[in-house]
């Protein structure tokens, strides 16, 4: 079975990052698919590649990072809400005429229609995290 | 594969009801007919005109853009309504009444929910 993933909840919102990055790494490590991971929303701040968290602590953007190197994911971020949530690649902040840009290594910054497409391929849609 | 947008949040109550209009028109967009479901203090979104202190982008605007989007599947839960003392009437877009019964069966009709 296919599926596609939509984050919705901030890093620091607690437990629900964590069960959402459990659940990436169930899904990746069994027989089903999962190409792209959408984050909209609070959740396009874990694509914030200055969070500090103290050592004894998860990064939840860095743990993103390992499973998408490990495994074949994409990360693809809602640029509309990342940009008003001040998440920025080099592009944007040279567009915008930003002194600094913050998207973390392997997220990139995409359209909405992402999130739309993937419906037309996948079996299931989880969405973690919303209202 | 057909996504039923579940709306349940007031309208400037933070940026959930606009974030959740704005994932809908992207459906709409590229045809992928999406259904609009408005529950609970969702319903206050159809209000048609409120005076927004935040001066975001009015929903009542971007609700009115739907039959152009061709969003034609709008439907409303009969006792959101009654409870926030609104009726149909109140309404400005064409509109389906669904009775929280209903609901379990209208879910089933669409592979993907998102609620906002």
């Amino acid at each position: 079975m296919k599926y596609t993933l939509v984050i919705r909840c901030a890093p620091t919102d607690g437990g629900l990052a964590h069960t959402a990055l459990q659940f990436t790494e169930a899904v990746l490590q069994s027989a089903h698919k999962l190409d792209m991971v959408f984050f909209y929303q609070r959740g396009v701040l874990t694509a914030n590649g200055l969070g500090i968290v103290p050592q004894d602590e998860v990064n939840i953007t860095h743990k993103w990072q390992q499973i998408a190197s490990r495994y074949t994911l994409q990360l693809n971020v809602c640029i509309t809400a990342a940009l008003f949530q001040g998440v920025v690649n080099p592009q944007e902040a040279q567009r915008y005429q930003l002194s600094q840009h913050n998207l973390a290594d392997g997220f990139n910054l995409v359209g909405l229609g992402q999130l739309a497409s993937a419906t037309t391929e996948c079996d299931r849609l989880i969405s973690f995290g919303s209202n | 594969m057909a996504t039923l947008f579940v709306m349940r949040q007031p309208p400037y109550q933070g940026r959930i009801a606009r974030e959740g209009l704005d994932a809908l028109l992207t459906f709409a967009t590229f045809e992928l007919k999406p259904a609009l479901l408005f529950l609970d203090a969702g319903v206050l979104q159809l209000l048609p005109y409120i005076d927004d202190p935040t001066l975001q982008k009015q929903i009542a605007k971007m609700l009115s853009a739907l039959p152009i989007y061709g969003v034609e599947q709008i439907y409303i839960e009969r006792e959101s309504l009654t409870n926030y003392s609104l009726q149909s009437k109140h309404i400005n877009l064409p509109t389906t009444l669904v009775e929280r019964q209903q609901l379990p069966e209208l879910m089933t009709n669409y592979d993907f929910h998102l609620s906002f």
